[in-house]
């Protein structure tokens, strides 16, 4: 029997259902950007010929900064960004080097070489970090993100692979 | 017209409503302090107008946000006025908005009945915090790029949804162009709707539990109209007056455009984050939550139930001394970081190029200025072409003659021979035997620009005014066309900033056809580095 109680009980109903599958709706375009790729095949950058970097390898000179271009998925394009990187000795790795992402693990400003105290600095909030990257001082909790560096056919290549992007 | 006020007070109560609102009792006592809140509130109306002007004109993607606020500032009739009222408004809401707040806290204005109305003040304040973030990452310059990293990091050391929160304002894993899409729709769709929905409610609930007036008797009430009506006008028309005045005085500032690769460049956010980036030094490692989130989260906690934490039944400030000491010493904290943060702020910023400014002058002319300081001239005409102190005589006794903005006796061949007669030094040290005077035509230039306006390229950063006088000596403009004028062998030298980045500039005058194979264009190797890199300055500030 129709009464007045069930028609508003259907109305509400009824009302929610319609508000909730648009808000469903706008929700899931919102989140959007939580889904990520999986990931995929290494990502591989030129750096420059290998014999660029003999000193750095050496030990003859300090860390050595580099831009590289890499693709990246940016909302509703692909952008070529420009990401800089600190070349750096590091004995473990066939190729004597790695690369240090220069953003700093705390709160992601760009850290840059201080020759005179052997260090890697953030302007933000005091971080600073070793040579290899690992944290000195400071609020940062994670080293610098290093990325392995091959060398294929004498050019110095970086395995960006790692990144998130 | 009488008949009209009727026709609008049958059909839509008008004159009802207007008695309502005017007759509304309040306070005459502390009248004044009761006037912040409106404040606030005509601070919103100037955000809301000019924010709708800055809209027109704005386009929300990183290829193309930083050019057309430049084109804003810049170019567009009344555009830095409406920019820069937009820019002070948003610290005038801030400062108003707390004014108010600590005015309600200290008179206990929160209590029974109005808790609610305090809640909604409270989510009030939290809107206007994220108008001033989504707001200042939208002009895409070096400030509002570095300052969005870090804001949208904040979340990301959080315990489980830290990561996935920090994405989400992002709206990827880079700040790029889908933040700049977000911000976007937040600071102009979301947010605008949200603060009128509550400002509308703040209204109401002021109007339905009345004004609670100051914190002890006696309480004597007048109408609202004209009384206090007078005194908010009064505040709100010096409010809109300082405005302008900080708009015309102080433009809103644009930073070089955003270089995510630039890590010369420190960040410093606005004023009022400035505390909150304070507290991030002192918490490190595993304890990063604490200034994220703890800490403010649990001061907002408490905010919030102040008026069930605070419940006596005077609201004399000598009876609440307990809530009130809690309060100022809140207060006095945020005040210490404000400091300390506005301390750590390094003076000028790294990367000082100012664009928004003005667009450099002519190279020409920055090669004559180069030339008048090498020649001396400016020991008899002074710098800019104004003689120093005592006008009428140097050290020396000699006449002084000012340049600027005065019809020059000399021209032509006499002044040609007056330049090359007069001048103090040695015109240019010159190893190839090129004609010692060939910078008389710019120095020529530069006079004649001197007589006209008498710019004071004086205050010009020195990267640019070093970098235009060696693209004036080295002849760029026999080939590059510059300002409408030169050769057409090159491209013209314009619009580079986006384009072209600093390094690419400088490794191009070094060796051309590395980066551009078939280039027919000299190498510059032999310049110093600081010189191109004055150069690229120089031309990335182009318009």
């Amino acid at each position: 029997m129709t009464t007045r109680r069930t028609f508003t009980l259907a109305a509400i109903g009824t009302a929610l259902a319609a508000a909730f599958s648009v808000s469903g709706a706008v929700v899931a375009f919102v989140l959007g950007p939580l889904r990520r790729r999986a990931p995929q095949e290494p990502v591989l950058l030129d750096v420059g010929p290998a014999s660029a970097f003999e000193a750095l390898r050496a030990g003859a000179s300090g860390p050595e900064e580099i831009l590289v271009e890499r693709a990246v998925e940016d909302g509703y394009m692909t952008r070529r960004v420009k990401e800089r990187f600190a070349i750096v000795r590091d004995g473990r790795a066939a190729s004597g080097l790695a690369a240090l992402a220069t953003t700093c693990s705390h709160l992601g400003c760009g850290v840059s070489w201080d020759q005179g105290r052997n260090a890697f600095l953030c302007p933000c909030h005091g971080g600073v970090y070793g040579p290899d990257g690992a944290v000195l001082a400071g609020p940062p909790p994670k080293p610098l993100t290093c990325l392995p560096l091959v060398v294929s056919g004498g050019r110095l290549q970086l395995d960006a692979s790692a990144l998130d992007a | 017209m009488k008949r009209l006020f009727e026709f609008l007070e049958s059909r839509a109560g008008l004159t009802t409503l207007w008695r309502a609102l005017a007759d509304e009792p309040v306070s005459v006592r502390r009248a004044w302090l009761f006037t912040l809140g409106s404040a606030a509130l005509v601070a919103l109306l100037v955000q809301f107008a000019t924010g709708f002007a800055l809209a027109l004109a704005y386009a929300p993607t990183p290829d193309h946000a930083w050019e057309s606020v430049k084109a804003i500032q810049t170019r567009l009739p009344a555009g830095a006025l409406v920019r820069g009222l937009h820019h002070w408004g948003a610290s005038a809401m801030v400062l108003f908005v707390a004014l108010h707040m600590a005015r309600t806290f200290v008179f206990g204005a929160y209590r029974r009945p109005r808790e609610l109305n305090w809640l909604v003040g409270l989510a009030l304040l939290l809107l206007v915090l994220g108008f001033g973030f989504t707001g200042y990452l939208l002009p895409w310059d070096q400030k509002a790029y570095w300052a969005t990293v870090v804001g949208t990091r904040v979340p990301a050391a959080l315990p489980i949804a830290g990561v996935a929160a920090s994405r989400l304002m992002a709206g990827g894993p880079i700040v790029g162009a889908a933040t700049l899409t977000r911000f976007y729709a937040l600071h102009v769709v979301l947010l605008p709707l949200l603060t009128f929905a509550f400002v509308g409610v703040h209204l109401l609930l002021m109007r339905k539990h009345g004004h609670a007036g100051p914190t002890d008797e006696p309480d004597p009430r007048e109408p609202f109209f004209p009384y206090q009506a007078a005194r908010d006008g009064a505040v709100g028309l010096a409010l809109v007056l300082a405005l302008f005045w900080l708009a015309a005085r102080h433009p809103a500032p644009l930073e070089r455009l955003a270089d995510p690769t630039d890590t010369s460049y420190v960040p410093r956010p606005e004023w009022y984050f400035l505390p909150l980036f304070q507290l991030l030094k002192f918490f490190k490692g595993p304890l990063e939550p604490v200034g994220t989130a703890v800490l403010p989260g649990v001061s907002m906690l408490l905010l919030a139930l102040v008026p069930w934490l605070d419940r006596g039944a005077s609201r004399r400030p000598r009876d609440r001394r307990l809530v009130l000491a809690a309060g100022g010493a809140g207060a006095a904290l945020l005040l210490g970081l404000l400091y300390f943060g506005v301390l750590d702020t390094p003076k000028g910023s790294p990367s000082g190029l100012d664009p928004a400014s003005q667009p450099p002058p002519d190279a020409r002319l920055l090669g004559g200025l180069a030339s008048y300081e090498r020649r001396g001239c400016a020991s008899c005409h002074g710098a800019d072409g104004r003689p120093a102190p005592s006008p009428g005589a140097n050290a020396n006794g000699a006449a002084l003659f000012p340049l600027a903005t005065r019809a020059h006796t000399l021209t032509g061949d006499a002044l040609t021979a007056h330049v090359k007669e007069k001048s103090v030094k040695a015109p240019a040290t010159d190893e190839d035997g090129e004609n010692p005077d060939k910078d008389v035509p710019s120095l020529l230039a530069y006079l004649e620009a001197l007589g006209k306006d008498g710019p004071r390229f004086s205050a010009l950063p020195q990267p640019i005014r070093a970098g235009g006088a060696a693209i004036d000596r080295e002849d760029c403009r026999q080939c590059h066309q510059l300002y409408g004028e030169g050769g057409r062998r090159g491209p013209v030298l314009a619009h580079l900033l986006g384009k072209r980045d600093k390094d690419w500039l400088v490794a191009h005058f070094k060796e051309p056809k590395k980066l551009v194979p078939g280039s027919k264009m000299p190498p510059f190797r032999f310049l110093p580095d600081t010189e191109l890199s004055a150069m690229a300055d120089y031309l990335l500030a182009l318009p």
